[in-house]
Formats: structure tokens, sequence, C-alpha cells
């Protein structure tokens, strides 16, 4: 999918890691909704038209897959982020694409690119 | 020389003797005996002449006594020549009632008649009382030839008894004081017939000696321990177990409690190679099972730590060292950002990366950017701990508000002053509202930005909690005031 024009969801607790995630999808051309904890995530998802996401795994030590089932029930394509070392996601969120950190923006533009614009 | 007597009365001789003489007919019948006889086994004649000589003494046929004396005269009928008994006990009842031991020695000579035995007589020596001084001189450690080598076999049979008993217990106290757990369980049925200290201890001191592994240990039985042991009987073939999990409990109600064991359960085989039991040994492996766990949880979140620090350092280099950005100022701005953020790190590896103080957060971000200038920055406000993350984003705003400050604001001349101060509410549902107020003076006129930059816009986007965090940045003329307030958790563990 082509980024620019794009509505992103980012659910990322650190904010430097968000604004810089933030600043490389700008760049190319998307706009960015940020969400710091899971609900203002949903909060936005309810609230807002949204193309694509990046879910941060482990938020504030609770995991975000809630906002996973949010989005698939939206058919809202979306990836994961994680700093942990494992990709082993329940199975309901088996093949979904995993970027480990320190991810670039390649890695960004790759996932994103492989899941599809969202099929409405 | 006496003149032989014309004729020599025998019957006279034969009773005059000191000698105890008894004749027997073939068929054992006492014929007749002489005095001597009769005192050595104090009977009268008339109870004895007449009778088998079995039945005049008579004896447990069973008897050593009784086989030694009939084999004698057997040997004698049978094979018409003499035959003795060197010793031979056999008691005699005494006329009071009762038995007296005595040990006699006896010739048995046949009176042959056209080649037949025609009578035996026995001539018996009471030696009674040699044998006693013989029992005597033997116990006092002086002992005959014959009877040396039967004391020196029973010693030799005593000794190794002796050190089979030691060595049994040797082994006893081996397996008892085993570190590892042994047990011995038996038959089909499963039963304990030994159980060292280490076991005991891991079935909390129940007593299982004679009990079958159900009645003793009835919660192993679902755990399919049981069906394992009934494996390795009916199989032959030994069980081993590595890191198995089992809930063990106690007597009475107390919950049961995980263990992990290192253990074999190995076959013990009669000599026709069917199984009669099972040898139980092993280790409670639980402790360093458990620290295997917490050194994996370790290296798991150290890993995360890593990335995510990683993460934050691409994320400031990629802010640092954009487009627009001169490449000396970048660096520059980017050395400054890593040093804040390792000051943040430095706090929280002091704390085993539980918390970190806040007051002590905020010097340090302080320090690692004013500089010189840390003198003009007052910090004020109550201690309180905040959680790793929550103290590096603080640690970074601070830097960020530092940062501009030293740029734009009051200490970018001699005389301006930051003063940071920081309250926080009382507890609501466990989570407590900190306000961070930093308030600048004495700077140059401030303009409001023209262009918002990540330092901006990291302060903006407020901490790293677990509620949203608010920020407002005030571009007040006398001096910027922002002001930060956050949701945490109202104590960290």
């Amino acid at each position: 999918m082509t980024l620019a024009g794009a509505t992103i969801l980012i659910l990322e607790d650190e904010p430097i890691i968000g604004l810089a995630l933030e600043d490389m999808l700008e760049r190319q051309g998307a706009h960015v909704l940020f969400a710091s904890g899971i609900e203002e995530a949903s909060e936005l998802i309810a609230a807002e038209q949204i193309d694509s996401a990046i879910l941060d795994v482990n938020v504030h030590g609770l995991q975000s897959y809630p906002v996973a089932s949010m989005l698939a029930e939206r058919a809202v394509p979306y990836i994961f982020a994680t700093g942990y070392g494992d990709r082993s996601h329940p199975t309901e969120f088996d093949g979904i694409p995993t970027i480990s950190k320190p991810y670039s923006s390649e890695d960004i533009r790759l996932a994103l690119g492989s899941i599809g614009p969202k099929s409405s | 020389m006496l003149a032989r007597p014309a004729s020599i009365d025998f019957e006279t001789l034969f009773a005059a003797s000191p000698n105890p003489y008894v004749l027997l007919a073939p068929d054992l019948t006492i014929v007749t005996m002489n005095q001597a006889y009769l005192d050595a086994t104090m009977r009268e004649r008339h109870e004895l002449v007449g009778r088998k000589m079995l039945d005049a003494f008579p004896s447990d046929p069973a008897s050593e006594s009784h086989q030694l004396l009939q084999g004698s005269l057997d040997r004698v009928l049978r094979t018409g020549a003499r035959d003795e008994l060197a010793l031979i006990r056999y008691d005699i009842e005494l006329p009071s009632g009762g038995y007296d031991e005595r040990y006699w020695s006896a010739t048995h000579s046949p009176l042959l008649h056209e080649g037949q035995v025609a009578y035996i007589l026995q001539h018996t020596v009471d030696v009674t009382e040699l044998q006693r001084l013989r029992t005597f001189a033997a116990e006092a450690g002086h002992y005959t030839r014959d009877e040396a080598g039967v004391f020196e076999r029973a010693h030799a049979v005593q000794e190794a008894n002796q050190t089979l008993s030691r060595e049994t217990q040797r082994l006893r106290t081996l397996f008892e004081q085993a570190p590892g757990f042994i047990a011995v369980i038996t038959g089909p049925e499963l039963r304990f017939q030994l159980a060292n200290a280490a076991y005991r201890r891991l079935v909390a001191n129940r007593d299982v000696i004679g009990k079958t592994v159900a009645e003793a240990l009835p919660e192993v039985v679902d755990q399919g321990f049981t069906t394992l042991l009934d494996r390795v009987l009916t199989t032959g073939e030994p069980f081993i177990g590595r890191s198995v999990s089992v809930m063990l409990g106690a007597e009475g109600d107390e919950p049961l409690e995980e263990r992990f064991l290192d253990f074999i359960y190995q076959p013990i085989f009669a000599g026709d190679g069917t199984t009669l039991g099972v040898f139980v040994q092993g280790h409670d492996v639980t402790e360093q099972r458990r620290a295997k766990d917490h050194q994996q949880l370790l290296i798991h979140e150290l890993n995360h730590r890593v990335k995510n620090t990683l993460s934050i350092v691409q994320a400031l280099a990629m802010q640092s060292f954009n487009d627009s950005a001169e490449p000396a100022a970048a660096r520059q701005t980017f050395d400054a950002r890593l040093n804040a953020l390792s000051a943040a790190h430095n706090l929280l590896t002091m704390e085993n990366w539980e918390s970190a103080g806040l007051p002590e957060t905020i010097k340090a971000s302080v320090a690692a950017t004013a500089g010189a200038n840390v003198e003009r920055v007052s910090i004020l406000g109550p201690n309180i701990v905040v959680a790793p993350q929550t103290a590096v984003s603080i640690a970074m705003t601070i830097h960020e508000l530092c940062t501009n400050a030293i740029k734009y604001g009051a200490l970018s001349n001699e005389a301006g002053t930051v003063d940071v101060r920081w309250t926080v509410s009382p507890e609501t549902d466990g989570l407590v509202d900190l306000r961070i107020d930093w308030c600048e003076s004495g700077g140059p006129a401030v303009p409001p930005p023209t262009r918002r930059g990540f330092g901006t816009r990291l302060i903006e986007r407020g901490l790293s909690a677990e509620l949203r965090s608010t920020v407002t940045l005030d571009f007040d003329p006398s001096g910027l005031k922002c002001t930060i307030i956050a949701k945490l958790p109202a104590a960290i563990e």
C-alpha cells in the first residue's frame, strides 16, 4: 500500500520511539494518529477512519491484542512491533507481520506493504 | 611265681573288674553286666537284665546319641568286627528323675560262635568329667587340636558375620545420609521397603515404610507416578526423569507444593530375571529449576530493555540527524541526548532497574545537560519513586527543556534562573497525579517558536505513563512555563 494520504494509527508507549516513527511515516506522506496506551488507541479506532496500524505488543505491561481484535473486526490491516525477541502471538494473530525493535523505515515500509490496503 | 589256679572263676573276675561291662545278645537284649556298669549307669541289675539296650536307656531315635550307639552296634553285628565310639554323649536318667548329661567312650567287641556274633561286649568309660575339663580348657583358650579346628571355624564364621554386619550397617548409613533421595519399592502392590532421610524430607516426613505408594502418597497416583512404577515393574525397563514436576503434599490438609525432580526408577531383578521391585534414586532440583527460570526471565527482560534502548537511541539519532540539521550541531545534539539517556540509565541500574527516585532523576538530567549552569536551576519536591520507563521519559523531557533554556531561554544569558517544582496529589484508586512545573525567569524575552522541533514535540507528548498525561507549554515573554500532569501508580513496589 502507498503511505501517501493514508491514516495510520501508532500504538507505542515509548514517546521518543513513537515520535521517530511518526516522523518516518509523515515524511512518506501519511497522516498519523498517535496513542500511548490501549485505552487511547481503542478510542481512536472507534472515532476515526483508519487505513492501517502499527501496534507495539507490550504497552505499559499489557498486551495490545484487544486493540488488534478491534482492528480485525473493522477489517483494518495492521502489523505488530515488538521489543521482545519472541514473535509467538496467540493463534488468532498467527500470520500478522511482526517487526522487531529496533526497526528501520524500510522494515516498516515493507511490512505495511505486505498487508495491503483496507479491504472495505 | 604263683601257681595258676586250677579253675579260674571268670564270672567273679567279670564282676570284680573296675571297668564297666555289659553283655548284649544280637537282638541287643541286655544279658548281663558287672557292678562297675551298674555304678556308672546308676541302675539296679533287675532293671536292666532282659531289656533291650535302647529301651533300658531311652533316647530320642532322631538324636545324634541314639544314632551313634545304634550305628556302632549294627556295624558290629554286620561286620563281626570291633567298633569304637571315641566320644558319645548319652544322657542317663537319674533315679530321682530328669536326665544327667553324660559323655562316654565305648568299645563294642563281638563274641563269635561259629563265625556268627553270639554276643556283643560293651566296654564303656564315663568321660563326662574329662569332657567338662576339655570344655573348661577350651573356654580358657587351651583346647585340643580337634576342638581347636572347630573353634577356629566357629570363630572365622563369627568374624565373617561381624564383617557383614558392619558392612550392612555402613551401607545403611550411606543410604541414609546420601544427599539424593533413595527408596526401595517392591511387589506389584508397590510397597515401600526403604526410604532414606532425603526421601522422607521430600515427602514431608510422612510414614511410608510398609505402605503402598497409593496409601503413603495418594496425591501422586493421579499424576501418573504409580503407572510409571507399574510400567518399570512390568517391562523391566528403567525410567529416567529430568526436572519432572510433581505436586507433593504433607500430612493433613496442607496444600500441595510443586517440586522439580531428577530421578531414576531402576528395576530390581531376582536371580531368574523377574522384577522384584523398583529402586528409586534422585535429586530435588527445584531450586536450580527456579533459579534457571528466574535467569531466563532476566535474560528475556534484559533483551527487551536492550532492544528498547537501542530503539530509543535509533529514534534520537534519526531526530538529531534529520535533513535540516547542520552536521556538527546535529552530532552535539545527539551526544547531549545520549548523555541524558545514559544518566537516567545509571540511576535505574543502581536500583536494579526496578524504579528511580524522582528528585535524583531530575537532578541527574539537569546536571548532564546544563553543566556549569546547574547552580541556576533550583529543584524542589517530595521524594517519590517512579517506574523505569517513566523515569527515562522524565529525564528526556527535562533534557529537552534544559536544552531549550540553554539555547533560547533563561540559561542562555548570565542571569536567568529555572525553578523546577513538583507536587503529588492524594491517592485515588491507587493512582496519584504528579504535577511538575518548569518555570524560567530572568532570561531574554521568549518569542513563541516558529517551528516545532523534536524537542518541543517530545515535551508536548508528555510522560510515558499508563494513563495520558497532559502538558501545557506557555511561552510567556518573562520566561517559558511548562506544566506536566501525569497519573502514576501511587506506590512502586
